[in-house]
C-alpha cells in the first residue's frame, strides 16, 4: 500500500479537487486564478488613473469598438463593432455588434458608444475626463448616434490613426445607465459598469481587485471563473508565494530573478519587450547640455548594447532609433542602430565649450524603473570615459525630478500606446507634450513644424518622410535625449498556466490569451 | 491631579507639532499632482486638481483650512480614490490591531518569563540560552526573518499561507516576525531588572526575616523589576502601529503600516496626515498611560506632585 503524508494544504486540494472532478458543468471547472502584483490602481475608470497598473487590470472589464489582435501583429479586428468604414476625410462609420450586454445586463446601443465620448464622459471641459482625454482623443469633434445600432465618429481635422486612437486607452466603452446612476466620478471609478468578459466584484484599496467571469459576454464564456489581482509588494515574497503554490502567476520578475524562477521545474518565466522605450532626456537649457555637440557626445558614449546584457540578460533590445517595427509604413528597417563611438565621442566634445563642469543626473532612489539606479552608475562611467562628468542626485519622485533649478538627464520611459510614432515621439516629444509645455526641457522649431503632417496627412508617404525627418532631429540635429532599449515586461508562472502575455502593459485573460484550466483551487 | 493635567498638555503640545511638522514637510517635497497623475498630466489636468483639492491656496491658508477642518473630526479626503481619509484608514486599521495585538501578546507572554527565568537562573545554560535567543531575536533583521519564515512554512512544508490576510492562520508568521524584535528586547530588559533588583539589599533583609524565595521573589523582586521594564513596554506599544510597516509589506499584509508607505510614496496627503495623527497619538497615550502606570505601582512617584501642591 503507497502511503503518502497528508498535510492540511494537501487535504484542502484534494476535497476542491474532488469537488472539481464531480462537476460536469464546464463552469465549475473553471480556474478562480490568482495574479500577484506589485501595486493595484485604486480607480477602474480609463481617465481617473492612467498608467501600468491602470492598463494591466482594466482591459478585462471593457472593450473597444475595435480590437486590437496583440498576438498577430497588432492586427485591428472588431470587437464591439462588426463594420465600420470611411465616409469622408473627417467621418468614420461604425456598425455595432447586436446583443452585446453589459454587465448589469442591460443592452450595449449606439446611445452607450455616444456616451462614451460624450460630454458627460470627456468633451465638455467641466468634466474629470476632458483633460485627461485630450492626448488619447483630442482629435475627435463629436460622436453620433445615428440608429440603434448605428454610430459616426467625426475627427475636427483628418486624423490618419482614428481607427487605432478607438481601439486605444481611453475608447472603452462604459454603461451610461450606470454611470450616471453613480453618485460621482469616484463612485463610478470604484465599481464601474462596461462589456468586458469580467466584472468587478470586489476592489479592496491597497490591497485586491477581484473580476468575476462575465457569463454572458459577447464573445462566450471567459475562461477563468475569476481573477483576483492581489498586492503582494515584495518581489520575493511574490516568488515565494508562487513556489508554495499561492498565486498562479506573478508580475514584475525583475531580470536577475529569471535563473531563480527556471531553477524550479515547475514555472517559468514569461514576457519579455514591451511597446516601450527606456530612455533618457537631456534638458536643453541646462547651461552644459545648451551645447548640441555635448548631447551627441553623450549618446556615442553609450553602449546600449551593454546594459541590455548586464542588466536585462539580453532580453529586451536596442532599436533603431525611437521606432518600432509594428509602425508598419513608418517603420524604416534600414535606418542605423545609435552608434556606440566613444572616439567619436570625444571629438564631438571637442568641438564643444564643455569645461567638465558636472551635469546632473536626476534618478529614483528607489529604482522606479528596473536596475534604475545601477543603469545609471554604468551610464556615469561610461560619460566619464569619453571626458564627461554626470553627478547622480537621487529623487523620492517624478515631481522632484522635473523641478527647476539643476535639471540635466533624466530618466524617463516613451509608452507607443497604439503603434504608430504620433502615440510615442510627438505624444511625448511635441509641441504640446509635457516635456515642452509642462517642463520645458526641450522644444525645436523645425521638429514641431513636422507635426501636423506626421499628425493629419492621410499620405503614408508624406508622414514617413515627416517621422524620419523628426528622428534625424531626435538622434542628431538636437537630441531631447536618447533611447537606450526597450522595455521589458516579465511574469514567472506556473508552467501549465496557459497564459500569454502581450507586448503591452495589459494582462489579458480572455480566451485569446488564456486558456486549458490549470488545476483548481479553492476561491 | 496637577500631575494628570501637566502630562495632558504635554501630549497635546506633541501632537500640534507632529500635524504642522507633516503637513509642512509633506507639501514641500513634490507636488502631489505630479506624483499622482503621472509626468504625462497636461497642465490643464494639474491646474485642476489643484484647484479641486485647495492646492492651488497659499499654504498658510491651507494649514488654517486643514486645522480647522481636523478640529471638527474632518481629516479630509483620499486624492486617490476620492473616499475620506479617516474611512481608508480605519478600514486598514482592524487588520493592523490583530497583527500588532497578537505580536504584542507573543512579546509580553514570551519575552518576560523568559527574562525572569534567566535571571533566576544566572550564569546557566538556561539564561545563556535565553541571552542568546534575545540578542538573535533582537538583531536578525525582521525582512530576513519574514523571508526565511515564507521559505520554510510556505515554500517547504506548505504549512502557512505565504502571504495575504484571508485564511486565519495568515498571521501566525507575521506575527511572529513582529514578536521576535519586541521579544529580545523585553526578555533582556526584563533580565536585566530583575538582576538589578536582585542585588538590592532588601532582597537580602526579606530573607533573612524568614519570607521563602519563591515568595521574595514574587512579592518583592518582581514588583520592583516591573518598572523598568514597563517603560520598555511603553516604547514597544506606542510603536505597534507604525512598527509593522516591513513585516505587512513582506507578507502583503493590508494594513496601515504598508498604507502608511503607498500614502507617502504617493503623496496621498489627506491619509498621510491621518495615520501620522493616528501613530503620534498612539505613542503619546501609550506614554501617558505609562506615566500614570508609575504612580500606581510605585507610590513613591506619586508623593513629590503631592507635595508640591
Amino acid at each position: 500500500m503507497t502511503s503518502f503524508p497528508l498535510t492540511r494544504r494537501a487535504a484542502l486540494a484534494g476535497l476542491a479537487a474532488a469537488g472539481w472532478a464531480g462537476s460536469a458543468n464546464a463552469q465549475a471547472a473553471r480556474p478562480n486564478i490568482v495574479v500577484a502584483v506589485q501595486e493595484n490602481p485604486d480607480l477602474l475608470d480609463p481617465f481617473l488613473v492612467i498608467s501600468n497598473v491602470s492598463y494591466r487590470v482594466q482591459d478585462n472589464i471593457y472593450d473597444y469598438l475595435i480590437n486590437t489582435d496583440y498576438l498577430h501583429d497588432l492586427k485591428q479586428t472588431p470587437m464591439l463593432a462588426t463594420e465600420w468604414h470611411r465616409v469622408d476625410d473627417l467621418t468614420l462609420e461604425f456598425t455595432l455588434r447586436e446583443g452585446v450586454k453589459f454587465h448589469d445586463g442591460s443592452e450595449m446601443t449606439a446611445e452607450d458608444v455616444a456616451f462614451s465620448f460624450g460630454p458627460e464622459r470627456i468633451m465638455s471641459p467641466q468634466s474629470r475626463g476632458y483633460a485627461p482625454s485630450r492626448p488619447f482623443l483630442g482629435t475627435i469633434d463629436r460622436v453620433e448616434a445615428t440608429g440603434r445600432y448605428k454610430v459616426r465618429v467625426i475627427t475636427k481635422q483628418p486624423d490618419p490613426l482614428i481607427e487605432r486612437r478607438l481601439a486605444g486607452w481611453g475608447a472603452q466603452i462604459v454603461s451610461k445607465k450606470a454611470f450616471l446612476a453613480a453618485k460621482d466620478w469616484d463612485a463610478w471609478g470604484r465599481a464601474p459598469v462596461g462589456t468586458g468578459p469580467y466584472k468587478v466584484t470586489q476592489l479592496k484599496s491597497g490591497e485586491s481587485i477581484t473580476l468575476t467571469a462575465h457569463d454572458d459576454y459577447w464573445a462566450g464564456k471567459p475562461p477563468a471563473a475569476s481573477v483576483k489581482f492581489l498586492i503582494v509588494p515584495e518581489i520575493a515574497a511574490r516568488m515565494a508565494g508562487l513556489a508554495a503554490g499561492d498565486y498562479d502567476l506573478i508580475t514584475e520578475v525583475p531580470p536577475d530573478q529569471f535563473k531563480s524562477v527556471e531553477s524550479d521545474p515547475r514555472m517559468q518565466v514569461v514576457g519579455g519587450p514591451i511597446l516601450n522605450h527606456r530612455v533618457l532626456v537631456y534638458e536643453k537649457y541646462n547651461p552644459q547640455l545648451a551645447d548640441v555637440h555635448v548631447r551627441r557626445a553623450l549618446n556615442l558614449a553609450i553602449d546600449r548594447q551593454l546594459l541590455v546584457d548586464t542588466f536585462w540578460q539580453g532580453r529586451v533590445t536596442v532599436t533603431r532609433s525611437m521606432q518600432l517595427p509594428s509602425f508598419g509604413a513608418l517603420y524604416n528597417p534600414d535606418r542605423p542602430f545609435p552608434a556606440y563611438d566613444p572616439a567619436k565621442a570625444r571629438a564631438e566634445l571637442k568641438l564643444s565649450k564643455y569645461d567638465g563642469t558636472p551635469i546632473p543626473y536626476r534618478c529614483i532612489g528607489s529604482d522606479y524603473y528596473p536596475n534604475e539606479v545601477a543603469t545609471a552608475q554604468a551610464l556615469i562611467a561610461m560619460w566619464k570615459d569619453v571626458g564627461i562628468n554626470v553627478e547622480l542626485v537621487l529623487k523620492e519622485n517624478f515631481a522632484q525630478v522635473y523641478a527647476p533649478p539643476g535639471r540635466g538627464i533624466a530618466n524617463t520611459s516613451d509608452t507607443a500606446l497604439y503603434p504608430d510614432p504620433v502615440s510615442e515621439l510627438w505624444r511625448r516629444y511635441g509641441k504640446e507634450s509635457t516635456l515642452q509645455v509642462q517642463y520645458k526641457y526641450w522644444s525645436d522649431d523645425e521638429f514641431n513644424a513636422l507635426g501636423p503632417t506626421l499628425v493629419s496627412s492621410l499620405d503614408p508617404k508624406a508622414r514617413y518622410a515627416a517621422f524620419q525627418k523628426m528622428l534625424d532631429i531626435y538622434d542628431h540635429d538636437d537630441p531631447p535625449g536618447t533611447v537606450l532599449f526597450t522595455v521589458g515586461m516579465f511574469y514567472a508562472q506556473r508552467k501549465n498556466l496557459n497564459w500569454q502575455p502581450y507586448p503591452v502593459e495589459h494582462m489579458d485573460f480572455r480566451k485569446e490569451a488564456f486558456s486549458a484550466p490549470p488545476a483548481p483551487r479553492k476561491a | 491631579m496637577d500631575f494628570i493635567l501637566r502630562k495632558s498638555l504635554r501630549a497635546l503640545l506633541t501632537l500640534c507639532i507632529v500635524v504642522t511638522l507633516t503637513f509642512v514637510v509633506l507639501r514641500t517635497s513634490g507636488d502631489p499632482a505630479i506624483v499622482i497623475l503621472g509626468t504625462d498630466a497636461t497642465p490643464e489636468m494639474i491646474a485642476r486638481f489643484h484647484a479641486d483639492w485647495g492646492l492651488d491656496q497659499p499654504l498658510p491658508l491651507q494649514y488654517v483650512h486643514y486645522v480647522g477642518h481636523i478640529v471638527t473630526g474632518d481629516f479630509g479626503t483620499s486624492f486617490l480614490d476620492g473616499r475620506p481619509a479617516l474611512t481608508v484608514v480605519a478600514e486598514r486599521l482592524p487588520n493592523t490591531l490583530r497583527l500588532a495585538g497578537l505580536g504584542f501578546l507573543l512579546t509580553l507572554g514570551l519575552g518576560i518569563p523568559a527574562g525572569v527565568l534567566a535571571a533566576l537562573n544566572r550564569g546557566r545554560l538556561l539564561d545563556r540560552l535565553v541571552v542568546t535567543g534575545a540578542v538573535l531575536g533582537h538583531s536578525v533583521p525582521s525582512f530576513f526573518l519574514a523571508i526565511l519564515l515564507i521559505l520554510l512554512l510556505a515554500v517547504r512544508w506548505h504549512l502557512l499561507p505565504s502571504g495575504g490576510a484571508n485564511a486565519p492562520e495568515a498571521i501566525i508568521m507575521p506575527a511572529l516576525t513582529i514578536a521576535a524584535g519586541g521579544m529580545g528586547s523585553i526578555a533582556r530588559f526584563t533580565r536585566a531588572a530583575m538582576l538589578d533588583a536582585l542585588r538590592q539589599p532588601y532582597v537580602r533583609g526579606v530573607l533573612a526575616r524568614g519570607v521563602s524565595w519563591p515568595n521574595a521573589v514574587r512579592a518583592h523582586v518582581m514588583p520592583n523589576a516591573a518598572i523598568p521594564t514597563l517603560t520598555m513596554i511603553g516604547f514597544l506599544l506606542g510603536s505597534l502601529v507604525a512598527g509593522a510597516v516591513i513585516t505587512e509589506t513582506v507578507f502583503a499584509w493590508p494594513g496601515i503600516g504598508r498604507l502608511i508607505i503607498t500614502s507617502v510614496a504617493r503623496r496621498d496627503l489627506a491619509v498621510v496626515q491621518c495615520i501620522v495623527l493616528l501613530v503620534a497619538t498612539t505613542m503619546v497615550l501609550a506614554n501617558l498611560t505609562v506615566d500614570l502606570l508609575y504612580g500606581w505601582l510605585d507610590p513613591r512617584m506619586r508623593a513629590p506632585a503631592q507635595e508640591d501642591r
